[in-house]
């Protein structure tokens, strides 16, 4: 028989054996199914993830490839590291040389500068912005408004009483806050406002540097902001998109606010939780009737209800006390019991409610702690250890698209290079100039880099700097906090030229590439560029940038191997068992074709062929299984249930997809694992003898 | 019964081939589930050891003080008394603290970062004595000796801290350096302090990090505070795993004395201010937690790690219970003419029932018993090993230098009665087919 003839013959055998064989392939093919089923699944998962992560890194601030100074004491982690502030990654001292040079490397569409650092901010307070009005008043002559605010001033000044005496009861500081109490009762006096028409400037002053600075807003929220080249960003970051306000024109300062940011930090709780609440229910499928933690959400929302109240003007509360008696069908006329009574929200009415929220209570009332257009201040350390701070306009908010709610997308604000350089503590042209001056007077010496800072101190009017060192505890006892708090006084500042922002500082830049699938061929190019012009860089990819981070990418690629692996392994035992126990029972076919003149290569073969078939039919039905799966998974996408999972699928569900490799890869491992597991049985059935056979033994 | 088990076990001896790879894959599978649940056991007690040692006791009496509504300081006064009372009514006590929280930043020459000082009174803090290792020179400075240097006992002196050593790489200080910490205190003030390096200690994972330890009374001064006040009053039990229940009781006890509680909320402090600040309450109101609220934002890892290990021994035991089922079947057809037999000399069915059962829960038992047993022996060698983990994730996630496994006996024996009840019931079917034949069927079967 020629060898066609023979294989044709083996072939018939097989495929013959299959169907005689029924529950021992019944099962080797539900476990093969079910094995390449799960492979497609988990590989196109992973790829899902990886390839949504990769963009949330990238996309955002990362840029591909990331250099820093090479002596630098800390690893570069753009998401932080495992500290609360911000590493120590040196500092780039003349960008433009890097930028020139690098973007001169194949494949390098553009470099921009960086620099991240965290901040408090700090707003204009109530009372604040009362004086202000009562300002203007003074100066209009306006006596209707000058009554009004009188009682608003007045109203706040019996509220910052009784909590400065509820202080004195737990600081040890009695005097002060006698003194202040003082303060406070000067401005309740009628005296006080009798003397305001007379001598308006000494008693606005008094309530600006005596009173004002008493109030305490502050929300303790941190800002983590991404000093960089605004529109360079925006151009080569290109899912970058303004979602409110505007881009910060060209040459100018200022802040864009990260849109998750600005809808989880600066919003108001109350919209904030119900947000939460509703998300929960609608978009995790939870019930507040039966989840505990919801219920707990639900009675603490309750107890937020100051946070609306407290912002109602009178005639606003009118309003709504109105619409919410008719709203919620309740006779209560009190608007604190009627918020509660709204905030209790369940199952059935959390959708109705929320919407309710939205075009009713949330117009009425300040929604964010900050509007886009508002000036707020940032404070932050410099280098050095000085406190300084800096008025800042927030021009917009921003987001990237395909990344909303992404976890680390969302984790930075923008702020122009300049502003970051002043709070940074480096010299900006500014700060030059008047450091020049200064240098000029004095007339004799050199005042270096590193302590122009403290030459400088007190001297500069937009930035109030404070050296935190060297010095004893409560240093701004007596010093005016005013500059501290955001106010519309914003100084004029030049506008700057692109050589300005290119010509400085930066902490790190990133390169983007023009075809990201070539970053390894990149790479040593970059590599090259580095060390022949001498830049003194380091050169990292975007997973080693983003610290933490990157490398939890790479666990859960190494656990989920490290599960299918395993998974294989014990497949793999199992059906090398059932084959066996198979083979076995087969026993006499095997003698009686071996007695038949079938060689031992022929009984082989006919055994992988079986395996062969058997493991193509069951792993192309797993992996077709799988791809539905995925295909259907990837329209309705996966729920992120923890937070975890939130981070991971960078947004609040995952829609994966599956490409042919991932299937390809799970059929040729289905195949693979099957004829591993055939061998054995199947060199068994070879050393079978005819003569057993033949006899009837098993 | 007896010979049931005979019978079952020669079966098993007979079929050995088939034994052997059954009870590999099946021993494979415990040992994987006990290694698994080794390492979620290995980071309960880690996380519970960093809780009870840097931020927390087993039940903490902590509270807030609000001077308006809009306000939150994590202060409670009148400290003296509630330890009366706290001690009064715990009779497992077996050591009580009561520590200052602080935030600030650090600040050295050369580097900076964010952390929550804690006020201790050193003389108190036997516990943190016992539990604090000071780390070498070397361990935190290139070129340091292999000696330690500081003295946690002279953080009984003004303008001290403590710090690990992770920390101190980071400012590049020793012992002896000057840092200042600088604190927001409010309407826009920071008060600052100088203070001294007395001591170094080892790092427990990220967690300490965020936490440095200065005299009570240095915390004082920052935030100008009266005497016989505090941030939280932290009672360390006899039996941590009571700490829910004294918590309980304790609340029912302050309440009693008039004391205003906040609902029970399981967070950790610093979680909480958002939520106080925004409620209309002005004064004091006392706060009770146990030590996983105070570190409630890590418990993912735990379930994290937990869903992982349940759903890959899931699929491995669903491919397991197939092949059992299988092998068992096959066993049940090739000894047909066997059952025949027994059945037509007078074996009950019940019986023939047993006996396959029997053979599964035996093959079970025994391979999961092995599974499991060296499951614990390499996590015992690994525990003692204390292997250093060389990934930054991985030591964030489990919070440790090392890698730590830590299991019960209970839970292995958990892991064990489970495996084998599920090998017993993917026998199941397959057996009470063998117990439904007929002995004269069974008999003429051709085999």
């Amino acid at each position: 028989m020629n060898l066609a003839g023979r294989f044709g013959v083996i072939s018939k055998l097989a495929w013959r054996n299959l169907f005689s064989n029924k529950g021992k392939n019944i099962i080797v093919g539900l476990i093969m199914c079910f094995g390449s089923f799960l492979v497609v699944l988990g590989t196109s998962l992973l790829d899902s993830i990886e390839r949504s992560m990769t963009r949330s890194v990238t996309a955002s601030i990362a840029g591909h490839f990331q250099v820093y100074d090479q002596d630098a004491q800390d690893d570069l982690a753009l998401f932080g590291g495992g500290f609360m502030g911000t590493e120590d990654i040196g500092s780039i001292p003349d960008f433009a040389r890097v930028k020139t040079t690098l973007v001169e490397v194949p494949n390098v569409k553009a470099v921009v500068p960086m620099g991240i650092e965290m901040a408090e901010f700090y707003l204009q307070t109530e009372l604040d912005k009362n004086i202000e009005k009562l300002r203007l008043a003074v100066s209009n002559r306006d006596l209707d408004g000058m009554q009004r605010l009188e009682e608003k001033i007045r109203t706040q000044a019996k509220m910052l009483k009784q909590e400065l005496i509820n202080r004195k009861a737990v600081l040890d500081i009695r005097e002060e806050i006698e003194a202040q109490i003082g303060y406070v009762d000067v401005v309740l006096s009628d005296e006080f406002w009798r003397m305001l028409p007379s001598e308006p400037e000494k008693q606005l002053m008094f309530l600006d540097t005596k009173m004002a600075p008493l109030v305490d807003e502050y929300e303790h929220v941190f800002l983590r902001y991404l000093g960089t080249d605004l529109h360079e960003f925006a151009k080569h970051f290109n899912t970058f998109e303004i979602v409110q306000g505007q881009m910060v024109p060209q040459g100018e300062r200022g802040l864009l606010i990260n849109q998750d940011f600005y809808n989880d930090v600066v919003r108001n709780r109350v919209a904030r939780q119900l947000d939460d609440l509703y998300r929960e229910v609608y978009e995790k499928g939870k019930k507040i009737a039966t989840d505990a933690v919801l219920q707990n959400q639900v009675e603490r929302l309750v107890r937020q209800y100051r946070r609306i109240t407290f912002q109602l003007e009178s005639r606003q509360a009118e309003i709504l006390t109105t619409e919410l008696g008719n709203y919620l069908q309740s006779p209560k006329d009190n608007i604190e019991e009627l918020i509660q009574e709204f905030l209790r929200v369940d199952d059935a009415n959390i959708a109705d409610r929320h919407a309710f929220f939205f075009e009713n209570i949330a117009p009425k009332i300040k929604l964010y702690l900050f509007d886009v257009g508002d000036v707020i201040t940032i404070r932050t350390y410099t280098k050095s250890g000085y406190i300084k701070s800096v008025n800042i306009k927030v021009f917009g908010t921003f987001k990237f698209k395909g990344l909303e709610r992404s976890i680390l997308a969302g984790s930075h604000n923008l702020i122009d290079m300049l502003t970051f350089r002043d709070l940074y503590g480096k010299m900006t042209r500014d700060k030059l100039a008047e450091l020049e001056t200064i240098r000029n007077e004095v007339g004799l010496r050199e005042v270096p880099a590193d302590t122009a800072e403290e030459d400088l101190f007190g001297e500069v009017d937009r930035v109030e700097a404070e050296k935190a060192q060297d010095r004893g505890f409560d240093e701004f006892a007596d010093v005016d906090l005013k500059p501290l708090r955001a106010n519309d006084r914003l100084i004029e500042l030049p506008r700057y030229t692109q050589a300005e922002i290119d010509h400085g500082l930066a902490l790190n830049a990133a390169v983007v590439l023009e075809d990201p699938d070539k970053m390894s061929q990149t790479r040593p190019l970059l590599e090259k560029a580095i060390k022949e012009n001498g830049l003194g860089l380091k050169l990292v990819d975007w997973q080693q940038a983003s610290g933490i981070v990157g490398q939890l990418v790479v666990l859960v690629r190494i656990v989920l191997y490290v599960a299918t692996f395993i998974i294989f392994v014990v497949a793999l035992v199992i059906i090398n068992n059932t084959m066996i126990m198979a083979t076995m029972e087969r026993m006499i076919e095997i003698g009686t074709i071996r007695a038949m003149g079938g060689y031992r290569s022929f009984v082989m073969l006919m055994f992988l062929l079986e395996t062969l078939m058997l493991s193509m039919g069951a792993g192309l039905l797993g992996t077709l299984l799988g791809a539905g799966f995925v295909k259907h998974l990837g329209r309705e996408g996966i729920p992120a249930v923890h937070d975890f999972l939130v981070f991971m699928f960078s947004g609040p569900r995952l829609y994966p997809s599956v490409g042919a490799h991932n299937l390809i890869f799970a059929w040729m491992v289905v195949l693979v694992v099957c004829l591993l597991a055939t061998f054995y049985p199947a060199f068994i059935a070879t050393r079978i003898q005819p003569i057993v056979a033949m006899q009837g033994k098993e | 019964m007896g010979s049931i088990l005979i019978i079952a076990y020669r079966n098993l001896l007979q079929a050995k081939r088939r034994t052997i790879l059954l009870a590999t894959a099946l021993a494979l599978v415990a040992m994987l589930m006990t290694l698994l649940m080794s390492l979620a056991g290995g980071l309960r007690n880690t996380m519970i050891r960093n809780a009870t040692a840097l931020v927390s006791g087993h039940v903490n009496i902590g509270g807030f003080y609000k001077s308006k509504p809009s306000e939150a300081w994590p202060m409670i006064t009148g400290v003296d008394e509630i330890r009366k009372i706290a001690a009064e009514h715990t009779p497992d006590l077996v050591h009580m603290v009561d520590r200052d929280r602080a935030w600030a930043k650090i600040v050295s020459d050369q580097g900076s970062f964010y952390a929550s000082p804690s006020g201790i009174d050193i003389t108190e803090e036997k516990r943190l004595f016992d539990l604090i290792q000071l780390a070498e020179e070397s361990e935190y400075k290139t070129g340091g000796r292999k000696m330690v240097l500081g003295d946690l006992k002279k953080l009984a002196e003004p303008h001290t801290a403590m710090i690990f050593a992770d920390q101190a790489k980071r400012l590049k200080v020793q012992i002896g350096d000057m840092v200042t910490i600088s604190a927001p205190t409010g309407s826009g003030r920071v008060n600052t302090i100088d203070v001294t390096i007395v001591a170094i200690a080892r790092d427990f994972g990220f967690m300490s990090n965020w936490n440095i330890f200065i005299p009570k009374k240095d915390v004082r001064i920052l935030y100008q505070i009266v005497e016989d006040s505090s941030s939280v009053v932290m009672l360390y039990l006899k039996d941590p795993e009571k700490a829910q229940e004294v918590m309980g009781r304790l609340r029912g006890v302050f309440e009693k004395k008039g004391y205003v509680l906040m609902d029970h909320e399981p967070n950790p402090f610093f979680m909480k201010f958002e939520t106080v600040s925004g409620e209309d309450w002005t004064g004091q109101k006392l706060d009770l937690t146990i030590w996983s609220d105070e570190v409630s934002y890590v418990k993912w890892v735990v379930t994290a790690l937990d869903g992982l290990s349940y759903l890959l021994v899931g699929i491995l035991m669903v491919i397991i219970a197939v092949g059992i089922m299988n092998s068992m079947w096959i066993s049940v057809r090739e000894r047909t003419r066997e059952v025949g037999t027994i059945r037509a000399i007078g074996m009950g069915r019940l019986k023939v029932l047993g006996l396959f059962l029997g053979e599964a829960l035996m093959l079970g038992l025994f391979a999961t018993s092995l599974g499991s047993a060296l499951g614990v022996c390499v996590c015992e060698i690994v525990d003692t090993a204390s292997w250093r983990i060389p990934y930054d994730a991985v030591r964030a996630l489990l919070m440790s230098q090392v890698l730590h496994l830590s299991i019960s006996f209970w839970q292995v024996v958990k892991i064990v009665v489970t495996f084998t009840c599920i090998v017993g019931l993917s026998a199941c079917w397959p057996a009470f087919k063998a117990s439904r034949m007929q002995p004269v069927t069974a008999i003429h079967h051709a085999g």
